[in-house]
C-alpha cells in the first residue's frame, strides 16, 4: 500500500504536502464521526434514564460533529483531487519529456496511437485513483479501529461483541475474495477472450465479404464460453460467503439479541437496550468501512498497474536515450560502417556489417524489401542505437558529434514524410529558420513544387491540414525535397518512393531529386532500377549484407545478382494485362 | 420496467427479463433490511415494559429471521450475479452477431482496433452495472417510496426528518452531476484538443527532432496540459458545493431525528419507543444511501457506453434481399459520392464494364479510382445514382449474395490468426484441402508455404504478422483463385512490393483474370494499355473512355499521363 503512494508521490514532489494534509483531514473526519457516536451513546443513556430531565445539548453536539465530519472529509477529498490533477499533468509532461528522448527505433516499433493512449489513459486513471484513494483509505482503515476502541470504552462486552464480529467478517471477507489462483486464471481467460474479440471484429468486413468466417471464430466462441464459465463458477463459489457477509450486517439485531439473552438478568434493561442500539449503529459504520477497504484495495491495485505501465514506457524510452558528443567539425564526409549490428526488438536486421563510402560520390542501395537497405539509411541519422559496431562520418563515430552538427550535415527524404499543420511556406522554412523569402521560394521551385502551389489560391500560405487541402504522397515528398534543398547539407539520404505514385508525380519527383543530388554525397534507396544506372556505385543489399558493389557497368558485365534484379525489373515493368 | 430496461440499457429481451427479476429480489432485500429493526424495537418494548423477557420466543424469532433473510439474500445473489454471469456468454455472442450485421462502411469509417477495444470495455462495464448497480438502485427507489409512506403514516414530523434530507441529498447528487456534465463539456473539448496535439507530436517526433522543434512543440503541449489542469479544477469545484451540501444534509438526518424526537417526547407527543424507532430508521436509511451513492456514479459513467452499444444495435443495416445474378456487366449510373459532406469524391460518374472483359481505371492520385471499387463492392453506398451488375441494382441485393460474385484483391489484406490453409479456404469454405493447395499453386504461394515450419498447417500470427507484404498479397490472390468469382476487382495490388514479388504476382494474375469481368487500377499505365476498355477519371468525373490508341489521340490527360510515365521510366539520375 505504502509503496503505491511512494511511487505516485514521486511524480508530484511539489505537492506532496497535499497528500499529508489530505490524510490528516480524513483522519480528523474519522475522529469526528466516531466521537459523534460517543455523544450519541451519551444521549441514548440519558434518553433511557426515564424521569430525568432530557437535555438537547447532546443532540446538538452530535449534529455539529456529524456536519464537521462531512466538511473535513470533503476538504480532504478536495486536496487529494488537487493532488491528483497535478499528478495527472505531471505524468503527461513526463511522458512527453521521455518520448522526446527516445531513439527512432522506438517510433518504428510503437504505433503512435497506442503510445498516446497509454500515456493519456493511465495518467488520467492515476488522477482518479489518487483523488479517491487518499480520503477513503485513511478513513476506511482508521474508522474500524476507532469504532472498536469506542466499543470497549463504552462497555467491555460491546467491545468483545464488536471484535468478534470484526473477526467473523474478516474470515467471510477472505472467503469471498477467493483464491489468488482463480484471479490469475480469470485474467488469463479475459485477456484471451479480448484478443480473440479484437481479431474477430477486425475480420468482420472479410467475413461479410466471403459470407462466412474461418474456423478461427470457433475459438472466439470457445474463449467467450470459457470466460463466462469461469466467472459463473467464481460467482457460485463466492455466494455463501457473500450472502453470509451481508446477512451479518443487515440482520445484526437477530444476532445481537440471542447473544444477549443469557445475560438479561445480569444487566440492567437500560444497558441492554443501549448495547443493542449501539451494536446496530456501529456495525453499520463497520460495514461501510469494510466495503470501502474493498474498493480502496481495488483502486490501489489499479493505480499501481497504471503507474507500472507508464514506468515501463519511461524505462524503455530511457534505455533508448541517445548519446551525442560535442564535435562540430567534420574532417570530411566519408561514411564508414564498422561491424555494425542492429535489431528491432528480437529481429536482427544487420549483423556485423562493414563498408566504406568515400565522400562526394553517389550511391544506390538495391535489393529485395526487408533486406536492410532502409535500415542502413536510417542508422546514419544518429537517431538509432546500434547493438554493436561503429558508424563513422569523417573517420569519427557519429556519437562524437553534437546533435546539431549531425542535423546540419545530413538531409533525409523518406517515404513517410509528414507535414506540420502550418503553412506550406513554414513547412519548408523549418529547415533553415534564417532563410529569406526568396531562398524558400527558390527551393520550392527547384523541387518542382510550383504545380502544387498552383492548386491552392493561398499558394505558399496554404495551411496544411485545413479543409480541402489534399496533398498526395508524391507531393508531400517533393515538399520534403524543397526542405532538403534549403538546408543544403553535404550528405543526402533519399528513399525513393515505391508507393503508388502516379506518373505525373513520379517524374516531377525524379527531377526534384536530381536537383538535390548536385555536388553532394548521395545515398539512395532505389526502387526504380532503371534510374540508377549513372550513379557512381551500386550496393546490392540482402539479409543485412552488402553482397555486391560496383558501377552499373561493372555489375552488368557478369551474371551478378544486380543483373538479375535489373532483368526482373524490366520484365515486371513491361508486364501487360493479358487475357484469353 | 421490462420495456424501460430494454430501451434505456439497450438490453435483449432475455437480459431485460433477468434484470426485472433481480430488481424484485433486491426490492425484497431492501424491505427485509428493515425487519431486524422491528425485531429490535419489539425487544426494546418488551425490555422496557415487561417484567420477564421471553427468551425462547426471541431466540426462535431471531433464528427464523436469519433463516428467511439468508434465503432472500441468496435468491437475490443468484438472480443478480449468477444470472448475469450465466448470460455473460450470451450477451457477448449476441452483440457480436449484431456487429456482423453492420454495414461495411461502418468498419471503413471507424478505426477497427479502436472499435474492438471500446466494444470490449463497454461490455465489461455494462456487465458490471447489470450485476452490481442497476437492479439495486431501481429497487432502492421503489423501497424508498414504500418505506417513506410507512414512516409518514407513523409520525409525519419525524418521517420528514428522515425523508427530506435524503431527498435533498439525492437532488444535490443529481444537480452536481448536471453541473459536472455541463462544465465537463468544456473540459473534454480541451482534452480532445490535447490528445490531438499530443498524437500529432508523437507522429511528428522524428521531424521535430530533425528540425529541433522540441522546445517549441513540447513547450506548447506542456502549457496545454497546465491549462487543462486549471479547467479541470474549475469544473470539479463547481460540482463540489452541491455534493458537500448534500453530504451534510444526509449526515444531519440522524441528528434531526434525535433533536425533533426528543423535543416531541419532552412535549409528551410521542413515546420513547417512537423516538427509538425513528432513530433506527434513520440509521438504516443513511447506511442504505451511502451504498447507493456509488451505484448512482456507476450509472452516470455507463450512459455513454450504453449509447454506443445501442448505436451498434440500431445502426442501419444494408438493405437488400438475396439475388441471383445471371449477367456480370457492371454499370455505374450518375454516381455522386463523398466520404464527408464537404469534399465530393465522385461527381455524376457513369461508365460500364463489359462482362468477361478487362476495364482499367486511369487518372491522377486522388481522382476517385479506389472509391469506384469500394462502391461496386458495396463497402460504401453512393449518395446518388445506381450501380448495376447485369440487370440487378446492387442496392437491392444483400451483401452476401453480391460478394458471392465478386473477388477483391486490394492493397491491404486481412488475415486471421489461424493456419495458412484456413486463411486461403476463406475464399470458398467448402473447398477441399486439395483445391486449396491447387489455388495456392496457381497464385505462386506454394513455394513459400512449403518452406514454412508446418507447411499449410502453419499458424500465421495475429493478422498474419509473420508474413511479408508480398506473401500476404499472394495469399489473397490464392483466395481469389479458390473463389473463382465472375467479377474481379484489382486495386494497385503490386504497388508496394519489390520486383521479385511483383513478378510472381503478375504471373498468376494473367491466369486469374481469364474469362472474368475485371476492373483494374494500376499505377503503371503501361501494364493496362491492352485493356479492352480504359476509363479516365479526373476529379471524380469520367472525362474519357475507350481503348488505349483512341485515348492517346483524344484525351489530353491520358496522353499526358502516358508520356510522363514514359519519362519517369526512362529517367536516369
Amino acid at each position: 500500500m505504502i509503496s503505491v503512494y511512494k511511487k505516485l508521490l514521486a511524480y508530484v514532489p511539489e505537492k506532496k504536502f497535499l497528500a499529508f494534509a489530505a490524510i490528516f483531514l480524513s483522519c480528523a473526519s474519522a475522529f469526528a464521526v466516531v466521537s459523534s457516536y460517543y455523544v450519541l451513546y451519551l444521549f441514548l443513556q440519558q434518553l433511557l434514564r426515564r424521569g430525568m430531565p432530557l437535555q438537547l445539548g447532546y443532540a446538538k453536539v452530535f449534529a455539529v460533529l456529524q456536519a464537521l465530519a462531512v466538511l473535513l472529509y470533503f476538504a480532504s477529498a478536495w486536496l487529494s483531487h488537487l493532488l491528483g490533477f497535478r499528478l495527472e499533468t505531471n505524468l503527461r509532461k513526463r511522458g512527453i519529456a521521455q518520448l522526446s528522448q527516445a531513439d527512432f527505433a522506438f517510433y518504428d516499433t510503437h504505433p503512435s496511437g497506442l503510445v498516446r493512449k497509454l500515456i493519456d489513459d493511465n495518467a488520467s486513471q492515476t488522477h482518479q485513483i489518487v483523488a479517491h484513494l487518499i480520503p477513503d483509505q485513511a478513513e476506511a482503515l482508521l474508522a474500524p479501529v476507532l469504532v472498536l476502541i469506542l466499543s470497549f470504552f463504552i462497555k467491555w462486552y460491546l467491545g468483545v461483541f464488536m471484535l468478534l464480529l470484526s473477526l467473523l467478517t474478516l474470515i467471510l471477507y477472505k472467503m469471498m475474495v477467493g483464491e489468488q489462483e482463480f484471479i490469475k486464471e480469470y485474467s488469463r481467460l479475459m485477456e484471451e477472450m479480448s484478443a480473440e474479440m479484437v481479431e474477430y471484429i477486425r475480420g468482420i468486413p472479410v467475413v461479410k465479404i466471403f459470407g462466412t468466417g474461418p474456423g478461427a471464430f470457433k475459438r472466439l466462441y470457445e474463449a467467450i464460453r470459457a470466460y463466462a464459465k469461469a466467472v459463473f463458477n467464481y460467482s457460485l463459489s463466492c455466494r455463501k460467503a457473500f450472502v453470509s457477509f451481508q446477512l451479518v450486517f443487515m440482520a445484526i439485531p437477530a444476532i445481537a439479541i440471542p447473544c444477549m439473552l443469557p445475560f438479561t438478568e445480569r444487566l440492567s434493561r437500560e444497558d441492554l437496550i443501549v448495547f443493542l442500539i449501539m451494536a446496530f449503529f456501529l456495525t453499520g459504520t463497520l460495514f461501510s468501512s469494510l466495503m470501502k477497504v474493498m474498493y480502496v484495495g481495488m483502486y490501489a491495485k489499479q493505480g499501481e498497474m497504471a503507474v507500472d505501465k507508464l514506468e515501463e514506457l519511461f524505462e524503455e524510452t530511457a534505455q533508448r536515450r541517445l548519446e551525442f558528443g560535442d564535435e562540430t567539425e567534420f574532417a570530411n564526409y566519408q561514411i564508414d560502417f564498422e561491424g555494425v549490428s542492429f535489431a528491432y526488438e528480437d529481429e536482427n536486421v544487420l549483423e556485423d556489417l562493414s563498408f566504406t563510402l568515400p565522400p562526394g560520390r553517389s550511391y544506390a542501395l538495391a535489393g529485395p524489401s526487408g533486406g536492410g537497405k532502409s535500415t542502413i539509411a536510417k542508422l546514419l541519422s544518429g537517431f538509432y542505437q546500434v547493438q554493436s559496431g561503429t558508424i563513422k562520418i569523417g573517420q569519427k563515430p557519429i556519437t562524437a558529434y553534437s546533435e546539431q552538427a549531425l542535423l546540419d550535415t545530413i538531409s533525409f527524404v523518406f517515404q513517410d514524410v509528414r507535414l506540420f499543420k502550418i503553412s506550406l511556406y513554414d513547412n519548408v522554412a523549418l529547415a533553415k529558420p534564417e532563410a529569406s523569402y526568396e531562398e524558400v521560394m527558390t527551393a520550392l521551385s527547384q523541387a518542382r513544387c510550383d504545380d502544387i502551389l498552383d492548386k491552392f489560391p493561398e499558394r505558399e500560405n496554404t495551411i496544411i491540414g485545413s479543409k480541402g487541402v489534399y496533398l498526395s504522397g508524391g507531393e508531400v515528398q517533393r515538399i520534403a525535397i524543397a526542405r532538403a534543398l534549403l538546408k543544403d547539407a553535404p550528405i543526402v539520404v533519399f528513399d525513393e518512393a515505391t508507393a503508388a505514385l502516379d506518373a505525373d508525380n513520379e517524374f516531377a519527383l525524379q527531377q526534384a531529386f536530381a536537383e538535390l543530388m548536385k555536388d553532394k554525397t548521395v545515398i539512395m534507396i532505389a526502387h526504380r532500377l532503371s534510374a540508377i544506372r549513372n550513379l557512381d556505385e551500386i550496393l546490392v543489399i540482402d539479409k543485412g549484407k552488402v553482397l555486391e558493389r560496383g558501377s552499373d557497368e561493372q555489375l552488368m558485365a557478369y551474371p551478378s545478382l544486380y543483373r538479375q534484379l535489373q532483368i526482373n525489373y524490366h520484365l515486371a515493368n513491361d508486364w501487360e494485362v493479358q487475357y484469353a | 420496467m421490462h420495456r424501460l430496461y430494454k430501451e434505456k440499457l439497450g438490453l435483449t429481451d432475455e437480459g431485460a427479463k433477468g434484470l426485472v427479476k433481480s430488481t424484485w429480489a433486491s426490492f425484497a432485500v431492501h424491505l427485509f433490511n428493515f425487519l431486524p429493526a422491528f425485531l429490535l424495537l419489539y425487544f426494546i418494548d418488551v425490555a422496557l415494559n415487561a417484567s420477564a423477557i421471553p427468551k425462547i420466543g426471541f431466540l426462535a424469532a431471531s433464528l427464523l429471521l436469519l433463516l428467511l433473510f439468508y434465503f432472500v439474500l441468496n435468491k437475490e445473489y443468484i438472480l443478480m450475479y449468477d444470472e448475469t454471469y450465466k448470460e455473460a456468454a450470451n450477451l457477448r455472442i449476441e452483440l457480436i452477431e449484431e456487429m456482423t450485421k453492420l454495414p461495411l462502411a461502418y468498419f471503413s469509417k471507424h478505426d477497427i482496433s479502436d472499435l474492438a477495444q471500446t466494444f470490449i470495455a463497454d461490455i465489461f462495464a455494462l456487465e458490471h452495472a447489470l450485476s452490481h448497480s442497476i437492479g439495486k438502485l431501481v429497487s432502492f427507489f421503489m423501497a424508498f417510496v414504500l418505506i417513506s409512506i410507512m414512516l409518514l403514516a407513523g409520525n409525519w414530523k419525524l418521517a420528514l426528518c428522515i425523508i427530506a434530507p435524503t431527498l435533498i441529498y439525492l437532488g444535490m447528487v443529481l444537480l452536481s452531476r448536471k453541473i459536472q456534465l455541463r462544465k465537463y463539456e468544456h473540459y473534454y473539448a480541451q482534452l480532445r484538443e490535447n490528445s490531438e496535439a499530443f498524437q500529432e507530436a508523437i507522429e511528428h517526433s522524428q521531424d521535430i527532432k530533425s528540425f529541433r522543434l522540441q522546445n517549441q512543440i513540447y513547450g506548447t503541449l506542456n502549457k496545454k496540459m497546465e491549462q487543462t489542469e486549471k479547467i479541470h479544477i474549475d469544473s470539479e469545484r463547481a460540482s463540489l458545493i452541491p455534493m458537500l451540501l448534500g453530504g451534510i444534509m444526509q449526515n444531519l438526518s440522524l441528528a434531526a431525528v434525535i433533536l425533533a424526537g426528543s423535543t416531541l417526547m419532552l412535549r409528551g407527543d410521542i413515546s420513547l419507543l417512537y423516538v427509538l424507532a425513528y432513530i433506527l430508521a434513520a440509521i438504516k436509511m443513511k447506511d442504505g444511501i451511502a451504498v447507493m451513492a456509488g451505484n448512482i456514479t456507476e450509472l452516470y459513467y455507463l450512459s455513454p457506453m450504453v449509447k454506443r452499444i445501442k448505436e451498434i444495435r440500431e445502426a442501419k443495416t444494408q438493405e437488400g434481399s438475396k439475388k441471383a445474378f445471371s449477367r456480370f456487366d457492371i454499370r455505374l449510373e450518375s454516381i455522386d459520392f463523398s466520404y464527408d459532406e464537404d469534399t465530393p469524391v465522385l461527381k455524376n460518374c457513369s461508365f460500364a464494364a463489359e462482362q468477361g472483359k478487362v476495364t482499367a481505371l486511369a487518372g491522377k492520385s486522388g481522382c476517385g479510382k479506389t472509391s469506384v471499387m469500394r462502391l461496386i463492392s458495396r463497402l460504401y453506398d453512393p449518395d446518388r445514382g445506381r450501380i448495376f451488375i447485369g440487370d440487378v441494382d446492387t442496392r437491392t441485393a444483400d451483401v452476401t449474395s453480391l460478394h458471392r460474385n465478386i473477388s477483391m484483391v486490394f492493397q491491404d489484406v486481412t488475415l486471421f490468426n489461424t493456419t495458412v490453409m484456413e486463411n486461403i479456404r476463406l475464399g470458398r469454405p467448402e473447398a477441399s484441402d486439395e483445391e486449396v493447395k491447387e489455388a495456392a499453386r496457381l497464385a505462386n504461394c506454394d513455394e513459400f508455404i512449403r518452406k514454412m515450419p508446418q507447411g499449410y498447417r502453419t499458424f500465421i500470427g495475429e493478422n498474419g504478422a509473420k508474413l511479408s507484404g508480398g506473401e500476404r498479397q499472394r495469399l489473397s490472390i490464392a483466395r481469389a483463385f479458390l473463389k473463382d468469382a465472375p467479377i474481379l476487382l484489382l486495386d494497385e495490388i503490386t504497388a508496394a512490393l519489390d520486383v521479385d514479388n511483383e513478378r510472381k504476382i503478375q504471373y498468376s494474375l494473367n491466369r486469374l483474370i481469364k474469362g472474368k469481368t475485371v476492373i483494374i487500377i494500376s499505377h503503371r499505365i503501361k501494364s493496362v494499355k491492352n485493356a479492352d476498355h480504359i476509363v479516365v477519371l479526373d476529379e471524380g468525373r469520367v472525362i474519357a473512355e475507350g481503348r488505349h490508341d483512341f485515348l492517346i489521340e483524344t484525351c489530353d490527360l491520358y496522353r499526358d499521363l502516358t508520356e510522363k510515365s514514359d519519362l519517369a521510366e526512362n529517367f536516369v539520375y
